[in-house]
């Protein structure tokens, strides 16, 4: 049959084609398993292992005492994986009570979620450990390194901020990333499954090394007590900001640099070494110091002032300077005593610019101090080559130079230690998460600048400043304080010439016999009617150096024991720390003790108290806490600025570095963000004014604008 | 009809079927044994493979005249319920395949695959079929492109193409001219060859070469170019009507590393399973892409890589070596068949398998887009293990009754 033929030679062609389609196949997975093998094995090998990196623990921050500023909490982050929750209402129920949250929250808050997706980053170590034991279906528990800050904000420009990640993005925590951050290791895992990783016996291992820790020179309870006053004047001042910087003259060590107010973490700067200021009469030793070095002028030797009552005077062809007292003269001592700028120039041309600049350099103006810490600046001091003959003068009096607190405090320091230049600073010792000694820095003189009878004289003048010359604000009972004060008249960057916005200062040491602290207090931009050095900066100091004197020990040693005396046959007990404890804590704490609560300013925690902590207090007496806002003196929020003359809101803003845009003019009557706002915050901040606060209220804006509309 | 009583089985593709069934049972087992979702289906698939013999069984015992009687009303039943299945089917990954009668799922377009080549053979096997005529050449050509276009539509391309393939192998088989059926499909070609190529010149080229192969009457020549024509232009339009997980396949197939962890992952771990497992192969429950769970659908449409990952090349080899004996012995069934019916049922039959068999394996090698098309006899899934068994059962029917008078 034909049609039988035609179908077997069909067949045939058929059966070659399978034949030729299956044996495609063949070569194909063999040249995939036999060439390509070994391409293949690694790429499932690379699918299949994984790193994990292994955190390393953070190192602490302490200070010179050994108390932990900062340092890592384990907490616990939660996530849920939703593809393997089955109930969404079960899972919750089991949750709620561990996490503290009602379960219906809970249960409205996980069915929003997809896929991945975090529930929890910052769990406290014994909610994480019960979820971790619940072992719950879907619930990722997982722990996470936070980083805790013992004393709140306070040395906040100090030891910076870490980020989310835990890395240091500003202050130490920035500079010292590389000794605190310590080593991440890693180890090689096995993927089991879709979401397990097992370790296999011998897999290969690199352990991580834990940070080192840093001790710091910085006296905690001085840093708190300084960042106090510095707050209160700055508050109650209404001022742009305040900084001081507090050392040992002896060391060089930094004891406390506080700045007023906080600026958000990643932005922050310390001040006292990253901002350089004109130091105006605070820099009147350098001259009064070289010229005692020099034996230009004797201490009584006497200088015309004043031709005139309050007239200026020409001291070089052209060059007037003028007194802000004006008398017809002075001695050298007295000059220096009652900060005459016409004198102090006198001895500036007769010292000469050459040897006026050169002690000055000697100083450290104009140079960076090595200082280990980010941003820190050097300062101005011109080159000689580039003074004008005014200039000569002008340095003297502390004009056409700027020094930053760090500078000028350790110029102090040299008057007070004898005459020698320390290096500054702010690490004592970094140790090894094993305990051993990475790096110890000691007191490092670095030259000598006068000899011990100039800053004997000098140290003469500066007490007689306190005694009864610009700083008397300063004065104490039971210690000398030498100091000197500085108004100096801000530059505005508009006009180019000094305007009418002032930085008020004050340098000083204390006890003036045998000095343990030198301090530089600046109070920037204060109000016109208190603005000079002697009546805001110098009383912060003197707080300071009181609340020193009233703790049983501190940096100013057992030179004050006499100050706490109290009668012998009183009973007495211990004050406790009420540092940062909410108002009504402290009170209870206080009853504990048998003591009264005595509280001042307002505020939500208690900044400082007086007598200190550990201090001894008559049973039944009071001790004062003195109060702060969170709001106030941190800055981390918008203020409520309703019904403030907008000059004061703006005020408010700057301090808080919020660049406002204003609309009308008078009162404040609407603004935006709402108070409270956490700053720094996305978008623009909007100020509506009015000139009647009172009157047009709220609806005064849209009502003005909706009449403006109508034709 | 009671003189040659005694059973000619077709021994080589029965046991080529069992070997297949077992490697398939065993590598489920193996796919499932990791702990996971789909832990213990081997016990299920078990089940299955036992009800699948069951009904080869049956389907065999049944002399195929039946079925050829039975032909038209069995398609008609196919026809409704593939338009049921769009309407009342059960979707899973955007496709309504499934219908669900109580606790059991099942596919009406496997019986339609069944009932279509039953009546195509019916068809074809006329005593004055005239494949030049067009009375003859056209009905089979609607009878096959209605369950085409209802399977297409739920949609499942992969079962769906089966039905012009099978059509295709059943005109050749009818005695069709070779030139006249490459002709027919040009356009085909034109599609194909545009998407690999991205050029329509590869296609004229071919064309002419066919022309003057064929060498058509001139209003049939007519009649190809303009399809051909209205193919070039629709194309742009068809491509904007594919379903987007359709086009990201298919662009996935042509690239597949573009998109290395979204549509293109499972080729390349498939293709990673495979070349990882070398000539000799991991050992059998040693695949660590399939135990790590890299391997998606590793106990359904990526199976093969599992046995290429575990049984290396010896064992794919064997795999492929099986293959080629079920669908050998199948077309040799074809040829050696009683009547036209029963040879045609035996190469409707075969053809659909081994395009089912070309179309996953070309995928799990990297060849062939992704389309979700079990491998027969391998793959976990009830109803395509007993189609398949259903299958062989037609073929073995047409064995036992070669010699019968």
């Amino acid at each position: 049959m034909a049609h039988r033929d035609m179908r077997k030679s069909r067949v045939l062609m058929v059966a070659a084609g399978l034949f030729l389609a299956l044996c495609t196949i063949w070569l194909r997975v063999a040249w995939l398993q036999v060439p390509m093998h070994a391409h293949y094995m690694a790429r499932a090998a690379e699918r299949q292992e994984s790193r994990v990196k292994l955190t390393p623990r953070r190192g602490d921050l302490v200070d010179r005492n050994g108390r932990i500023l900062a340092h890592d909490l384990q907490s616990f982050e939660v996530a849920i994986y939703m593809p393997q929750v089955k109930s969404v209402s079960a899972l919750a129920a089991k949750m709620a009570p561990v996490l503290g949250v009602s379960a219906r929250d809970l249960t409205k808050r996980i069915s929003a979620m997809k896929g991945f997706a975090w529930l929890e980053h910052d769990l406290a170590p014994e909610k994480g450990q019960e979820l971790q034991r619940l072992r719950l279906e879907g619930v990722v528990v997982q722990t996470r390194a936070t980083r805790d800050y013992r004393l709140g904000e306070s040395a906040f420009e100090i030891l910076g901020r870490t980020d989310r990640d835990n890395v240091g993005v500003d202050g130490l925590e920035y500079q010292y990333e590389n000794d605190l951050g310590g080593r991440s290791g890693w180890i090689t895992l096995i993927r089991a499954g879709e979401k397990r990783w097992i370790k296999l016996p011998g897999a290969e291992t690199h352990p991580a090394r834990d940070g080192a820790s840093l001790q710091l020179t910085i006296d905690a309870d001085l840093q708190s007590i300084v960042e106090h006053h510095l707050a209160r004047t700055v508050d109650s001042l209404q001022a742009l900001r305040g900084f001081a910087i507090f050392l040992d003259p002896m060391t060089g060590e930094i004891l406390a640099a506080a700045c007023v107010p906080h600026l958000p973490a990643g932005r922050a700067r310390n001040w006292t070494f990253t901002d350089q200021y004109e130091p105006g009469s605070t820099f009147k030793v350098v001259v009064a110091g070289a010229v005692l070095e020099e034996g230009l002028a004797k201490p009584g030797e006497y200088f015309t002032g004043s031709p005139g009552h309050g007239q200026k005077a020409e001291l070089l062809p052209g060059v007037f300077i003028g007194d802000a007292h004006g008398r017809p003269g002075y001695t050298f001592f007295g000059a220096i005593q009652n900060s005459s700028n016409i004198v102090c120039g006198k001895l500036g041309i007769r010292l000469g610019a050459e040897k006026l600049y050169r002690y000055a350099a000697s100083l450290g103006f104009g140079t960076l101090t090595g200082i280990e810490f980010p941003g820190e600046t050097s300062g101005r001091l011109r080159p000689l080559s580039r003074w004008q003959p005014r200039s000569t003068p002008t340095v003297a009096i502390g004009q056409e130079v700027a020094v930053t607190p760090l500078q000028l405090a350790l110029a102090y320091a040299a008057i007070a230690n004898g005459g020698v230049l320390m290096e500054p600073m702010l690490v004592k010792e970094v140790r090894a998460a094993d305990g051993r000694v990475l790096r110890r820095n000691t007191p490092q003189p670095s030259h000598r600048v006068f000899s011990e009878s100039t800053t004997s004289t000098l140290r003469e003048m500066l007490c007689a400043v306190v005694d009864s010359g610009t700083a008397t604000a300063a004065k104490l009972e039971g210690i000398r304080i030498a100091g000197k004060t500085g108004t100096a008249q801000k530059v505005d960057p508009t006009l180019k010439a000094y305007g009418s916005k002032y930085m008020a200062s004050f340098a000083g040491f204390a006890p003036a016999e045998n000095p343990r602290i030198v301090g530089v207090v600046v109070i920037d931009e204060p109000p016109q009617r208190l603005h000079y050095g002697g009546q805001i900066a110098a009383p912060v100091f003197r707080e300071v150096v009181l609340d020193l004197m009233r703790q049983p020990t501190s940096v100013l040693g057992s030179t004050t024991r006499n100050i706490a005396m109290r009668p012998p046959d009183v009973p007495a007990v211990t004050a406790p720390d009420l540092r940062l404890l909410p108002r009504r804590e402290a009170e209870r704490k206080l009853a504990d003790y048998g003591l009264h609560a005595r509280f001042e300013g307002d505020g939500t925690r208690v900044l400082s108290q007086s007598p200190a902590a550990g201090q001894p207090v008559e049973r039944g007496g009071s001790v004062v806490a003195w109060l702060s806002s969170p709001q106030d003196s941190v800055g981390r929020s918008m203020p409520d600025l309703a019904g403030l003359p907008v000059r004061q809101a703006l005020r408010q803003l700057s301090q808080r570095q919020v660049q406002p845009f204003v609309t009308g003019s008078g009162f404040v009557v609407r603004q935006e963000p709402a108070p409270g706002t956490p700053l720094p915050f996305r978008g623009e901040c909007r100020l509506w004014c009015a000139a009647d606060a009172a009157a047009s209220g709220r609806g005064g804006v849209s009502a003005a604008s909706a009449t403006s509309r109508r034709p | 009809m009671t003189r040659l009583r005694r059973p000619h089985l077709d021994w080589p593709l029965a046991l080529a079927v069992a070997g297949l069934v077992g490697i398939g049972l065993l590598t489920v087992y193996s796919a499932t044994s990791i702990p996971g979702a789909h832990q213990g289906l081997w016990m299920k698939q078990l089940a299955w493979c036992a009800l699948a013999f069951g009904a080869a069984w049956v389907v065999a015992a049944i002399h195929y005249r039946l079925y050829d009687s039975l032909a038209w009303p069995m398609y008609a039943i196919a026809l409704v319920l593939l338009v049921a299945v769009l309407v009342v089917g059960t979707s899973k990954m955007g496709a309504k395949r499934w219908i669900e009668i109580g606790p059991l799922q099942f596919q009406p377009s496997e019986l339609a695959k069944i009932a279509t080549t039953f009546v195509l053979a019916r068809f074809f096997d006329h005593a004055r079929l005239d494949l030049n005529k067009v009375r003859w050449w056209l009905p089979p050509l609607f009878i096959a492109l209605v369950p085409f276009v209802l399977v297409a539509k739920e949609p499942d391309l992969g079962t769906g193409l089966s039905f012009p393939v099978m059509l295709v192998a059943m005109y050749f088989w009818a005695g069709m001219p070779l030139g006249r059926l490459l002709l027919g499909l040009s356009p085909v070609f034109n599609v194909a060859l545009f998407f690999v190529t991205g050029s329509i010149w590869w296609f004229v080229g071919l064309f002419v070469g066919l022309l003057a192969f064929a060498r058509p009457k001139i209003t049939m020549l007519v009649g190809i170019l303009a399809i051909n024509a209205a193919v070039a232009v629709a194309l742009p339009q068809m491509w904007n009507h594919l379903h987007d997980y359709q086009k990201r396949r298919i662009e996935t197939f042509l690239n597949p590393d573009h998109d290395p962890y979204g549509a293109g992952y499972q080729i390349i771990q498939s293709k990673i399973a495979i070349g990882s497992g070398g000539v000799t192969g991991k050992g059998y429950l040693k695949g660590s892409q399939k135990a790590l769970s890299f391997l998606p659908m590793r106990h359904t449409d990526f199976i093969y890589s599992v046995v290429g990952e575990e049984g290396g090349f010896l064992g794919a080899a064997v795999v492929v070596l099986l293959y080629g004996v079920v669908v050998l012995r199948g077309y040799r069934l074809a040829a050696v068949a009683r009547d036209g019916f029963a040879g045609l049922v035996a190469i409707g039959v075969v053809t659909a398998l081994f395009f089912h068999i070309m179309v996953n394996m070309l995928m799990t090698v990297g060849w062939a887009p992704v389309t979700g098309v079990p491998l027969p006899f391998l793959s976990y899934g009830g109803t395509a293990l007993i189609v398949n068994c259903v299958q062989i059962g037609l073929l073995q029917n047409v064995a036992l009754r070669r010699r019968e008078y």
